[in-house]
Parts: structure tokens; sequence; C-alpha cells
């Protein structure tokens, strides 16, 4: 729909790695970028409390320029919604670094020789969390 | 037309022809058009920039396919060319958005 949010600058979204899905924004957002005008599409969701709430959604793209990267997926709204969730499909080319002694995160374009890519394949490095026994 | 005749695991053949009943509907050729979809999306794995599985997006008009791309920024290029507006088409992906999404903490109703 040629249309971008914002127009200048960026945005602040949160990364939530419990919705499984692209993008999800407010209803005011979702029509303000025309995707209401693009057929969109009714899909279910479940909450964390296992009850369940209706979405629309429309193809978007969403962009982070200073790691040169634009990604497509279904963003979706629903009645309520107040925030930008980057879900886990919005994330799926980049490799992200939490530092919660530092309080940072950090991103980095995925690609097949990069260091994040190496290390994640080397044995030993620690990432999955063991629950105690 | 070609015609390749296969054998494919029974499970397998299952789930096909659900999904695509669901994304075709129920009718002759429906299992052929998914077999393509599924055929377009595996041989553009390996030649597109995605990390991961290879993205197809599909405009439909109607019955009729109208244009095809890996990314939306192409296939918006290619409707323009066409002179087909957006809002005229339904736009999917291949391979396809779950039906249901599972959503965090942050999302109460």
């Amino acid at each position: 729909m040629g249309r971008e949010y914002p127009e200048r600058g960026s945005v602040v979204a949160v990364v939530d790695t419990g919705f499984s899905g692209f993008l999800f924004v407010p209803r005011r957002l979702f029509d303000g970028l025309g995707l209401g005008e693009l057929r969109p599409r009714k899909s279910a969701a479940v909450l964390a409390d296992g009850s369940r709430i209706e979405m629309r959604g429309a193809y978007g793209a969403v962009e982070y320029p200073e790691l040169a990267v634009t990604t497509d997926g279904l963003v979706e709204t629903s009645e309520g919604a107040s925030e930008i969730l980057v879900g886990i499909d919005g994330i799926r080319q980049l490799s992200l670094w939490m530092d919660c002694c530092s309080g940072t995160l950090e991103a980095e374009r995925c690609s097949p020789g990069s260091p994040s890519a190496d290390a994640a394949r080397k044995p030993g490095r620690a990432n999955q969390i063991r629950a105690p026994r | 037309m070609g015609v390749i005749t296969l054998k494919i695991d029974d499970e397998l053949e299952k789930s096909l022809r659900a999904r695509a009943g669901q994304v075709h509907g129920v009718k002759k050729g429906s299992i052929s058009a998914s077999v393509e979809d599924a055929i377009r999306v595996w041989l553009r794995e390996g030649t597109m920039e995605d990390h991961g599985e290879a993205r197809l997006y599909v405009a439909t008009l109607g019955e009729r396919r109208v244009a095809e791309a890996p990314s939306l920024q192409e296939l918006a290029s290619q409707l323009r060319l066409a002179g087909t507006d957006p809002r005229d088409v339904v736009i999917e992906s291949l391979p396809g958005v779950p039906a249901t999404r599972r959503m965090g903490l942050r999302t109460r109703r």
C-alpha cells in the first residue's frame, strides 16, 4: 500500500518470544498502514491463560535498517492490542543475544558464515536452558 | 502438462489431502495445485536470502493466480506492472501460516 510507520525515524517494539507469529500491532496502526484494505484474513490466537481471541491479519514488511534486514510476514491485530510485538517469525532472520548483566540486547543478521551461526553449531555452546533436577 | 505418478507415505497423503482442501477447496485439481505450490517453494530453497525456509508470496484474483514472488516488494512490483490493485487480490504465503497463533504473557484480554 506504499505506507510506512513511522514515516520518519524508528519505533520501539517488544520482542515477545512467547508470540509465535510475525508482528502484532494496535488496531489504529493496522488500519493506518492500509492493511485493513488488503482483504485481511481471520485467525485465532491462544493466550497464555488458554483463552482464545480473534485476530485479523494482512501481509506486510518490517525493516531493521541498521541490520540491513527487511522481513516479510503476516501483520496481525486484535481488539485491545496496545503495543507492537515482534514474534518468533519476525526475528527469523536475526541472531539475538540477551545480556542481562549489562541489560542489553544485541542483534545480528543471519548469514551462513556469521560468527553467531558458527558458534551455534559448535558443541558445548550453552544454547539450552536446563531445569535443575 | 506433465504427469507424474508418486508413492508417498500414508500419513503424508492424509495431511496433503486435508491441507489441499483447506487451501484450494475440495474440488478437482486441488491436490495438483498444492503439489505444484510445494514444488515451487522447494525449488527456490537455497536461492533466497531469507535464512531458513524459502517462502513464496502468491496473489490470487478469484481462481486465477496473478502474481508470485519471493518477497512482498517483488509481488507489489508485479501487481503494479500488471495494473492490478493489491486490494483486489488475496495474498497468501507458501508455506502457509498456521491458522492459530500462540501469544505470550504480554497479551491479555
